[in-house]
C-alpha cells in the first residue's frame, strides 16, 4: 500500500520540465536487457553495469541528447559457463572491447508522445546507425525529477561480429536480439526544480 | 494384431508405445553421452537441444501411454505367479513408468535452472519451471543422474523377468509384448 501512496504522489509531467538539464541513470533502478534466442528457445541476460546519460528539454529536442555506456564485461546469463563463452574472442571479445555505447545524433518526438533517437550504436568495435523507439516519461516528487526511459529494439549480432567462427551460423543462435531497456534517470539539479 | 489391449495380449498402441520410448530413451542416452564428451560450444549447444527435444517427445508419449494403459486393461499376470513375484513385477513397472516421467521432467527444471529453455525442435518453447538458480541446478542434474542410474537398474530386471518368464516359466509374457511374436498356448 505504502508504494502506492507513493506512485499516487508523482506526477506525469513531460510539459513541466522546463530547464534542460543532464539527468544521469540510477544503476540500482535501471535495467538493460538483451534476449537472444538459442536452439530456438529465447533465453535472456542483462548488464549490470550502464551508464546512461540524457539531456532532455521536450522543447528544443535539438540541444537534446542521449548516451548510454555499457560495460560489456557484466554481461549475466545466470549462467556462469555461458557467461565466460561470451565475453571470449568468439563472440564480445571484451578484453579487447570492453565497452559498447549508443551516442543520439538526433532525437525526435513522434506524434503518439513517444520519442526515436537516432544514433550510432558502437558493439565489439563496429558502430553501425540505428533507431532506438523510445518512450520517456518524466515524474516530479517533491524536489526530486525523475525520467523512466524504456524501449526496444532489435539488432542483428552479426552486424557487429558478435559471432566468429562457429558462431557465425545462425542455424542455432538466431542473428536476431532483443535489447530492451527500462532506465531510471534523475538529475543532479533536483534541488533546484522544488516547486 | 489388433490396436486395443485383449486379456491374452498387448495391442499394437500399447506396443508401439513400449517399443519407441525404448528407442528414444536409448537415443537419449547416446546424445547425453557425447554432449558429455564435448567442450562448451555449438556442437554441445545442438547436441543438447536434440536431447532436450527428444525429451520431451518422451514426456508426451508418457503422458499419452498412461492414459491409454489407464484406459484399457492390459493382459493380467500369468497364473500361477507367488505373492512376492506379483509384487516385484507390480512395482517395478510403477517404478519404470514413473522413471518415465521423472527423468523428462526433472531435465526439463534443470533446462529452467540454468536459463536454458527447452524448445520442442525449434518449433515452440516450454516455459520455464522455475526461475534459474545454479546451486538448484546441480541437484537437479545429481538427480537425474540417479533417476537414470534408477531407471537403468529397473529396465535391467524387466529384461531379466522377461527372459525368465519366456525361458523358465515358459509363459507368453514376453511374446505378448513382441509385434512379430507368437503366441504360446500354455
Amino acid at each position: 500500500m505504502k508504494s502506492v501512496a507513493i506512485w499516487a504522489l508523482l506526477v506525469v509531467c513531460a510539459p513541466v520540465l522546463d530547464a534542460d538539464e543532464t539527468f544521469k541513470s540510477d544503476p540500482a533502478r535501471s535495467s538493460l536487457q538483451f534476449l537472444f534466442r538459442q536452439a530456438g528457445a529465447v533465453s535472456q541476460g542483462v548488464f549490470t553495469k550502464t551508464a546512461t546519460e540524457l539531456r532532455f528539454d521536450p522543447t528544443n529536442l535539438a540541444a537534446s541528447w542521449l548516451t548510454v555506456n555499457v560495460d560489456v564485461t557484466s554481461l549475466d546469463t545466470k549462467d556462469k559457463d555461458r557467461d565466460d563463452l561470451l565475453r571470449g574472442s568468439d563472440l564480445f571479445d571484451v578484453a579487447k572491447y570492453p565497452a559498447a555505447s549508443f551516442r543520439s545524433t538526433k532525437l525526435q518526438r513522434l506524434k503518439n508522445g513517444s520519442y526515436e533517437a537516432f544514433g550510432k550504436l558502437t558493439i565489439r568495435g563496429v558502430t553501425r546507425d540505428i533507431r532506438l523507439p523510445l518512450t520517456i516519461q518524466a515524474r516530479r516528487q517533491a524536489a526530486l525529477t525523475t525520467l523512466a526511459l524504456r524501449g526496444a529494439a532489435i539488432i542483428r549480432r552479426l552486424d557487429y561480429a558478435i559471432g566468429q567462427g562457429d558462431w557465425k551460423s545462425t542455424q542455432w543462435v538466431d542473428d536476431n536480439v532483443t535489447v530492451k531497456f527500462d532506465i531510471l534517470l534523475t538529475t543532479n539539479m533536483a534541488p533546484a526544480l522544488a516547486e | 494384431m489388433q490396436l486395443g489391449n485383449s486379456k491374452q495380449s498387448w495391442g499394437a498402441v500399447s506396443q508401439a508405445f513400449h517399443w519407441i520410448i525404448v528407442g528414444l530413451i536409448v537415443v537419449q542416452w547416446l546424445l547425453a553421452e557425447s554432449a558429455e564428451e564435448l567442450p562448451l560450444g555449438m556442437a554441445k549447444l545442438a547436441t543438447l537441444a536434440r536431447h532436450k527435444s527428444v525429451g520431451m517427445t518422451i514426456l508426451g508419449l508418457a503422458v499419452l501411454r498412461l492414459l491409454w494403459r489407464l484406459s484399457n486393461r492390459g493382459p493380467s499376470l500369468p497364473r500361477g505367479m507367488r505373492p512376492w513375484e506379483k509384487l516385484v513385477a507390480r512395482g517395478s513397472h510403477a517404478g519404470l513408468y514413473l522413471c518415465v516421467f521423472a527423468m523428462p521432467l526433472s531435465g526439463w527444471l534443470m533446462s529452467s535452472a540454468k536459463n536454458f529453455p527447452v524448445s520442442w525442435f525449434g518449433w515452440f518453447q516450454f516455459p520455464d519451471l522455475v526461475q534459474p538458480d545454479p546451486g538448484l541446478f546441480d541437484a537437479l542434474r545429481a538427480a537425474h543422474g540417479v533417476i537414470f542410474n534408477v531407471l537403468t537398474g529397473l529396465a535391467i530386471l524387466h529384461l531379466l523377468g522377461a527372459l525368465k518368464h519366456h525361458f523358465y516359466d515358459r509363459d507368453d509374457v514376453l511374446t505378448r509384448m513382441l509385434p512379430f511374436g507368437r503366441r504360446r498356448n500354455t
